[in-house]
């Protein structure tokens, strides 16, 4: 049985939340606001943080798999749970690549992908042999080196000299729409950073089952959000102020632009292959904590103890997916947006769907209770 | 109109392969099921109310 302290879930939460967000300039959609976008779309993830919290309160001792079968029975549960194993393991895919790829870009140009994506995949094989308390125990190790490494940034960069404030303003001028069609635009860009990145801790309701303290879930997790919000906050308004708006959106890993330029004194310098470490870690984590969601969800529908074969299984297929079908990074984007950003796989198993079963849980309940009125009132 | 929704379909599963197109389709259908299903204990509960 996994056990797993709040403390680690802390830690858990806060690397993958860092997990991908530092590859992209986030809600660059609303150029210099974005930082304002993002403060707001941390309330909204509260909002949605509530909902899993609620669902998790409802059924303390089950994860989401057995969640799902219990409200919908097993004709309508089980394909329901398979959909959401198999959009755990999607989203590890692509966050497989993603860093595959950042790597190859970043620090290992001549070696080939098959390589680099096959020795990252054998640590998270490794990882995933030793059991998830393992991973729990070295988040406990990593997170402080993780935030160590961010505040030192965003330190370094501020005395670099490089921060314009003046690239911030006019503040509000693209969040207030004119037509419809822009506050369409501006709906959507705030679903999807709900969604992406405090709705993916849906994957958590995989994990809350197994935290020793069932009481603080809800506080630790609204923490380690709260943290990782001011966090994006934080990362958006520097990236604005020292790339500018244009350069921000457009850059392919903005954070390692920002990293590039820290010079102090002509000592402190040439920090990206740091960097590129630091952002990898995250990804692993992200990876990792998506990957074994997916393979518990399996191990839940079918019942299965060991899961070593499982891991092996499910970690062959995310290597020789991500190998023949994302073999650009360009490709690799146009196929992210279409599936998470725009139709979008996060939207229905993040936003959609764990409402619809809490309330449809608060109706089973409503019915149960009335029918109770009606059988023992009239007698 | 339909061949073309048709058409455009086609294109995302080629785009972005069969395992993205059959997590987003399934759940597309399910986010469907649920609110019938949602709807269908909210009548219930509300004509219960409604005969006590």
């Amino acid at each position: 049985m996994i056990r797993i302290s709040t403390h680690q879930l802390f830690c858990l939460i806060i690397l993958f939340e860092i997990g991908s967000t530092t590859l992209f300039s986030m809600a660059s959609d609303a150029k210099q606001d974005a930082w304002i976008v993002l403060a707001f779309t941390m309330v909204t993830g509260l909002i949605v943080l509530w909902i899993y919290t609620e669902i998790h309160r409802n059924f303390p001792q089950k994860n989401l798999i057995e969640i799902i079968i219990v409200l919908l029975g097993k004709t309508l549960g089980i394909p329901l749970a398979f959909c959401y194993a198999f959009y755990f393991i999607l989203v590890s895919q692509f966050n497989f690549s993603e860093f595959g790829t950042l790597i190859k870009m970043t620090l290992l140009e001549e070696t080939p992908q098959f390589i680099i994506l096959s020795i990252f995949m054998l640590l998270t094989v490794y990882i995933f042999f030793l059991g998830f308390e393992v991973f729990g125990r070295t988040s406990e190790i990593v997170m402080p080196l993780m935030i160590l490494m961010l505040v030192s940034t965003y330190v370094l960069i501020a005395i670099s000299g490089h921060m314009d404030f003046r690239e911030l303003s006019p503040v509000f001028v693209n969040l207030i729409p004119t037509n419809s069609k822009e506050g369409l635009e501006l709906f959507h860009l705030v679903l999807n950073y709900t969604s992406f990145p405090y709705g993916e801790t849906v994957v958590f309701l995989m994990y809350y089952c197994y935290v020793n303290e069932k009481r603080s879930i809800r506080r630790t997790a609204f923490l380690a959000s709260s943290i990782m919000g001011v966090e994006f906050v934080i990362l958006s308004i520097i990236t604005i102020s020292v790339l500018g708006v244009s350069y921000g959106a457009s850059a392919t890993v903005p954070f390692f632009e920002l990293v590039k330029i820290v010079n102090v004194g002509d000592i402190i310098t040439n920090l990206d292959a740091i960097a590129v470490i630091a952002i990898f870690i995250g990804g692993l984590y992200k990876m990792g904590i998506f990957l074994y969601g997916g393979i518990l969800g399996l191990s839940t529908i079918f019942k299965i103890k060991d899961k070593k074969w499982l891991i092996i299984g499910a970690c062959s297929f995310v290597l020789f997916f991500s190998l023949s079908k994302y073999t650009s990074y360009p490709y690799y984007r146009k196929s992210v947006i279409k599936v998470l950003d725009k139709n979008s796989a996060h939207y229905i198993y993040v936003l959609c769907i764990p409402p619809l079963l809490l309330i449809m849980h608060w109706l089973k309940k409503w019915n149960q209770k009335l029918t109770k009125v009606k059988r023992y009132g009239g007698q | 109109m339909e061949v073309n929704k048709v058409i455009k379909i086609l294109e995302y599963i080629q785009t972005v392969g069969w395992f993205p197109s059959v997590v987003v389709i399934l759940g597309w259908l399910y986010v469907a099921i649920l609110v019938v299903v949602n709807l269908y204990y909210f009548f219930i509960c509300v004509f219960k109310s409604i005969i006590r």
